[in-house]
């Protein structure tokens, strides 16, 4: 399966010519232009990483990087900061963000960032499903009481 | 005009400010720039091996690439206007093109806050002796003081009148709703900033419009 990538980022072109690269790297890309755009698309589908811009108009990229977390928590988030201070990078890395980049940024860095972050995601998947399986083992009945 | 060391603490606050912002801007330019270089390259690497390129996406990526070169000449010629503007402390200068550059500064600020910034003023050019680097100081400080009162989404018109000869007036107009009708918009660093360059300023709530008074010579203090 396709890895699935949200880009957010209020630099329409900067989204679009980026979405076409990742495109290319056989990436299945959406792109958002505001903060607002990106929730209401992560709540509807599913996305392994978002790669999301720190400074934006309206909602900015700290408060969207929160309701990421609040909503899909498994969902890797990469920061791309336009400042030459790392401070609201390391906001997010606080916050729950998988890494930050500084625009503008080495496509073979951004490509190795979005395979170790979708690397994490898929081993706390496993694990979670690990957990639940191990659940079912030990006590079958709670899944008969979950059903 | 006198200089103490508030003064340029104010100036030197405003500078950084500005120069962060710039360098900001300059560095989405860049960000593009090399995306679409980079996207070249992809399509090269493609050529090379055999696959066929969509030539009329070639043309409109080159064409992307010249427009993002002029958006950046235009951030540097406007850095390069601010930093010539300390070259001397006093000096002969067309208002209009001195708010029309303040206005061309603040609009990555006003973006963030979701303002647009709209300049209305006549043809002619309105000369004045003054500080052309604290006169942008003040502007800028009265936009940034406007900024933070819209509520979300707004027009902040800038018009600016000649006074026949008296200096100029400049209105400064929040075309939308704003948080707090009873701010006190005029901060300790703008009245500072406003008796050092002899400007007279007046915040009028009802109208939600500052007025900025600037006198068209004030080399003689």
């Amino acid at each position: 399966m396709q890895i699935r990538i949200l880009i957010v980022d209020d630099e329409e072109e900067f989204c679009q010519t980026l979405a076409e690269r990742l495109t290319l790297r056989h990436y299945h890309v959406t792109t958002s232009y505001t903060g607002q755009d990106a929730i209401e698309k992560i709540t509807h589908f599913n996305y392994d990483i978002v790669i999301l811009d720190v400074q934006m108009p309206g909602m900015d990229g700290i408060d969207v990087l929160k309701e990421i977390k609040k909503l899909k928590p498994l969902t890797e988030v990469i920061m791309l900061t336009g400042n030459a201070t790392v401070e609201s990078a390391i906001e997010g890395m606080k916050l729950g963000a998988f890494d930050y980049l500084m625009k503008p940024c080495e496509t073979e860095d951004l490509i190795s960032k979005i395979k170790r972050a979708h690397e994490k995601k898929s081993e706390h998947e496993e694990r979670i499903r690990d957990a639940k399986i191990k659940e079912i083992i030990s006590s079958p009945r709670t899944v008969l009481h979950s059903e | 005009m006198k200089m103490n060391n508030n003064i340029n603490q104010i100036g030197i606050s405003f500078f950084g400010r500005v120069m962060a912002s710039i360098s900001h801007e300059m560095k989405n330019r860049v960000a593009i720039i090399k995306e679409h270089a980079g996207l070249l390259k992809d399509y090269s690497a493609m050529a090379e091996q055999g696959r066929k390129i969509d030539m009329e996406r070639l043309g409109r990526l080159g064409k992307a690439l010249t427009e993002q070169v002029v958006k950046a000449d235009d951030i540097l010629k406007n850095m390069n206007q601010i930093a010539h503007s300390t070259d001397e402390i006093f000096g002969q200068v067309d208002l209009k093109e001195l708010v029309k550059l303040v206005i061309d500064l603040a609009k990555r600020p006003a973006n963030l806050y979701c303002i647009e910034l709209v300049f209305q003023t006549s043809e002619f050019p309105i000369t004045i002796t003054t500080s052309p680097f604290f006169m942008m100081n003040l502007i800028w400080l009265c936009l940034e003081e406007m900024f933070k009162l819209v509520e979300s989404k707004g027009i902040i018109e800038l018009k600016l009148e000649s006074q026949n000869g008296n200096g100029a007036l400049i209105r400064m107009i929040i075309n939308s709703e704003i948080t707090k009708t009873d701010a006190n918009v005029i901060n300790d660093n703008l009245l500072h900033l406003s008796l050092a360059l002899q400007t007279a300023i007046e915040w009028q709530s009802a109208d939600q419009t500052l007025l900025l008074q600037v006198p068209v010579n004030i080399t003689g203090s």
